[in-house]
């Protein structure tokens, strides 16, 4: 037995005796046919999208049951001897539950769908409920334990990385935009203006730059979080190194 | 349009940083529906374009198994007339 729904549209110039006329005769075609009505569905006359027909409107009715496959056949067939219907369709509905499960190797559907009612009428044992429990809890435990491993590694690293870029910052600051990649591209379209405005602020005393560099290179996630003003004064701190030298360039 | 939005981002805050973009996550997914119905057409209509299009994945950030859902509810809904084919 196979679960289907039919829907069809009737058109709106026809009176409500006649209307309901056709969804009693469809109801009875599916009766006769021992199928089962589970839902019966009427919206009304509704807006079509579009024009069918020539009409705007429509009344629309769903029909869901169960039964032989040749039952929406034979609704097939009456759908297009009568005039009054527009459009119909009908969709077989799938009863077992098709959720997507996140982990393979898993069998999945039947399994789910049919036992587990099964058993839960047949014989609610306490074993089973046990069971389940334990599962619950072993899994979540394993799950937190690689979680924990994950974090403590991706911490280690982390902190290597930020030795080893405060090594090669110490080295050579100048080079900073270099090695921080967010900056790159941007730097590239902003240098040509930044050139204009190192060119004027070239007055500014060097030794703060280094000192500047310094503080905000121990504190990189701050930097993100504060304001638009900061990042933007470092840069074109930073940049003065080069743009003076592209200057220098240009002017050649 | 990622660009765009990387775009409008960064005119928010300040035009000189980048942002990298948003990471889109499926809407089905974190509501764990299973069934996307081709009646409820509100949901649906966010789905498509203006024009009557069905949206792209890369836009609404549907993963693939949603995404056939979306597109097959969509096709039936328009058979309907519940949805346009085309709008203008």
């Amino acid at each position: 037995m196979r679960q289907y729904e039919t829907v069809f549209l009737i058109s709106p110039n026809l009176e409500e005796e006649e209307t309901t006329k056709i969804i009693t005769q469809i109801s009875d075609i599916i009766s006769k046919k021992k199928g089962k009505l589970i839902q019966e569905d009427r919206w009304g006359k509704r807006k079509l999208a579009y024009p069918i027909k020539k009409f705007e409107e429509a009344f629309y009715v769903f029909f869901h049951y169960e039964g032989d496959p040749n039952i929406p056949f034979e609704l097939e067939k009456r759908f297009k001897q009568t005039e009054a219907i527009l459009r119909f369709l009908t969709v077989k509905k799938e009863t077992r539950e098709n959720v997507r499960k996140k982990r393979k190797g898993v069998p999945v559907e039947e399994e789910v769908a049919k036992p587990a009612e099964e058993q839960e009428i047949a014989a609610p044992d306490e074993e089973k409920v046990e069971m389940k429990e334990e599962e619950e809890i072993v899994t979540p435990l394993a799950e937190e334990e690689a979680v924990v491993l994950q974090k403590e590694e991706v911490e280690q690293k982390e902190e290597e990385k930020v030795e080893k870029k405060m090594e090669e910052e110490a080295a050579n600051p100048a080079e900073e935009e270099e090695i921080v990649f967010p900056k790159k591209e941007k730097s590239k379209n902003k240098e040509k203006k930044e050139v204009a405005a190192s060119v004027k602020e070239e007055e500014v005393v060097p030794e703060e730059n280094v000192e500047e560099a310094t503080e905000e290179k121990e504190e990189p996630e701050e930097e993100q979080k504060k304001g638009e003003e900061e990042p933007v004064e470092k840069k074109e701190e930073d940049k003065e190194d080069l743009s003076s030298a592209e200057t220098s360039k240009e002017d050649k | 349009m990622a660009r765009e939005q990387r775009r409008e981002r960064g005119d928010r805050s300040s035009f000189r940083r980048y942002f990298p973009p948003k990471r889109k996550v499926c809407r089905f997914c974190q509501r764990n529906v299973r069934e996307i119905d081709y009646k409820n057409v509100d949901i649906l209509k966010r789905y498509i374009l203006e024009r009557g299009r069905i949206s792209p994945r890369r836009m609404t950030g549907t993963c693939a198994f949603h995404q056939r859902r979306v597109s097959t509810a969509i096709k039936r809904a328009r058979l309907l007339a519940l949805l346009p084919y085309i709008e203008d």
